[in-house]
């Protein structure tokens, strides 16, 4: 699904720190991004104004409202740029260049009746603009999200509209006490899941996958690695796949079918 | 004021000396949201091989203070592809395209320019240099007169379309290999490639590229490339297209100053991916404010 790219110089409208390392970014866009659409899968690459950092970074959209032009960023500080960003306040500018990467495919030919979302820390930030795009699409998503501990699991309350949503945490702290693997809804099978999505730590994904594989249900998952430029010219993100070599994550991913991946 | 913004660059004229750096534009079109690419001087396209190219395995690069490493192994889908499938798609852009050409033989070179050979509209080829002679014990055909001599003699046999040398400044001398390529037949010098360099995770105490060792490019580099630029147009004839960080208008022009006739821009437009159409707009602001009618009288200009 092709839209129109920009680089956008963005208004902060809120900037919400969530727990230690996670934030919550929403974004005005200027007019002329009217003309983008953001899917769920999708990136920006964002750039801070340090002199500690030089490259932009690519982080996920969570949500998009297309009436009022505006996006949120779901972030995580991890290092120079964005602990940068953490500090930004509302009314400063961003500059933002969008919409990158390709998207989950939500069309009959892959999209089935029963889809299952699975969320692992950040990755819940795709996942959540998905789940919208399922229900607005008139199917209801089983949402299974999943963290260390309670402080990590984050946006739960935007998944409201989701009736069958379960939470997980390695220690326990809140919901289930394991990991997304472990949850009944896994376990114990009763539901047949027709797809499966799913965004977090590759060694999550990789044990989803085997589950899936094994169940044999098609599932699509969202790859991060290093990105210098975010739109298929460096060739610095490649990930190696089954049968079409090395990829690029930023602009033939960062979605991709469990089986091409290579693990 | 009318302002001429055209430049020779080895026996071809471009509209103006803001040309794009081959590996940071891929092939072109990519750009094509946020620069209008028939205002660019040229574009520098992804460089091609004989064969087909995996390239190095990821990790691929690293941000460094002001820069970045890169080892990417030339990923690309050989000449054959490009000629068939690529070109057609970038030959109307109505900007120059040069074909940035690659190889670990000398033999590759030049089966890679035969194949070029047939494409009339591409005027000029830019050959580099710092690609690892696997028959020299992987040693780059550039950091050495001969090595460069032979590869630039051999593509020299091969075509007859205007020849862009790249150069390596991985080199004690650059002024020694610039000549070499003069004298072997090189119609235009293109200066810097990157330098070789190298990072660490302290945490897990390994290198941070698969590779160990890539190539460093960004603003970081700037003062070598111009030094490089400034050295080289004491010494040789033919025009030098300068690069290494540039990243804006002052950078351009300090390159120009320094002997350039015209520049690449290359990692900075992963920074900002419109700075090149905004270059080519604020070159001409300046030479409009300065009342400078031909941005030839730049070139060299720098007073010792």
């Amino acid at each position: 699904m092709y839209s129109q790219k920009k680089i956008l110089d963005c208004t902060i409208l809120e900037n919400t720190h969530l727990n230690d390392s996670y934030f919550l970014m929403l974004l005005q866009l200027p007019e002329e991004g009217r003309v983008c659409s953001f899917r769920a899968g999708n990136f920006v690459q964002v750039y801070a104004k340090t002199p500690d950092a030089f490259l932009r970074r690519p982080i996920s959209v969570c949500s998009w409202d297309k009436d009022l032009n505006r996006i949120e960023l779901l972030i995580q500080s991890v290092g120079k740029v964005t602990s940068h960003l953490q500090m930004l306040q509302s009314g400063d500018v961003l500059s933002v260049q969008a919409p990158l990467g390709n998207s989950y495919s939500t069309s009959s030919d892959f999209l089935g009746s029963r889809p299952l979302l699975i969320a692992g820390g950040v990755g819940v930030a795709p996942i959540l603009l998905l789940s919208q795009e399922l229900l607005q699409k008139g199917i209801q998503p089983t949402v299974l999200i999943g963290a260390r501990t309670s402080s990590l699991i984050v946006l739960k309350e935007r998944f409201s509209e989701v009736e069958n949503l379960f939470v997980t945490t390695d220690d326990g702290s809140l919901g289930h006490h394991g990991n997304v693997l472990s949850h009944p809804i896994i376990t114990e099978g009763k539901e047949i899941f027709t797809n499966v999505y799913t965004c977090g730590p590759r060694r999550m994904m990789q044990a989803i996958g085997g589950w899936a594989q094994e169940k044999k249900i098609p599932m699509e998952l969202s790859l991060e690695n290093h990105m210098p430029c975010g739109m298929g010219v460096c060739l610095c993100c490649v990930e190696d796949t089954k049968e079409q070599g090395n990829v690029r994550v930023c602009t033939d991913g960062p979605v991709f079918n469990l089986e091409s991946i290579k693990w | 004021m009318v302002v001429d913004t055209t430049v020779d660059i080895g026996g071809i004229t471009i509209k103006n000396p803001i040309m794009t750096a081959s590996g940071t534009y891929g092939y072109g079109y990519e750009f094509a949201p946020y620069v209008d690419l028939s205002s660019l001087g040229g574009i520098l396209v992804k460089g091609t091989t004989f064969a087909p190219r995996q390239g190095n395995p990821y990790p691929r690069s690293v941000e460094t203070p002001s820069g970045m490493l890169n080892a990417v192994g030339l990923q690309n889908k050989g000449v054959h592809y490009f000629v068939d499938h690529i070109y057609p798609e970038i030959s109307q852009l109505g900007t120059e395209i040069i074909v940035n050409v690659n190889g670990s033989t000398i033999d590759d070179y030049v089966r890679c320019v035969e194949v070029l050979n047939g494409i009339d509209t591409i005027r000029m080829i830019e050959v580099n240099i710092s690609c690892p002679n696997v028959k020299e014990g992987g040693m780059a055909f550039g950091v050495t007169p001969k090595g460069a001599t032979s590869v630039v003699d051999a593509v020299r046999k091969a075509t007859n379309k205007k020849i862009m040398v790249k150069l390596s400044p991985n080199v004690t001398d650059i002024r020694e290999i610039a000549l070499a390529v003069e004298g072997a037949g090189a119609d235009a010098i293109s200066m810097i490639n990157t330098m070789l360099g190298m990072a660490i995770d302290h945490k897990t105490r390994r290198p941070l590229l698969s590779t160990i060792t890539g190539g460093l490019s960004g603003p970081c580099v700037k003062p070598i490339a111009l030094r490089m630029v400034w050295q080289t147009a004491q010494v040789v004839k033919v025009p030098i297209i300068g690069m290494g960080g540039i990243s804006s208008l002052e950078d351009v022009l300090q390159f120009l100053i320094a002997g350039a006739s015209a520049v690449q821009v290359g990692t900075y437009n992963f920074v900002n991916p419109a700075i090149t159409g905004q270059l080519v707009k604020e070159l001409n602001q300046y030479l409009q404010e300065n009342n400078i009618t031909d941005v030839r009288s730049l070139i060299g200009s720098l007073e010792v």
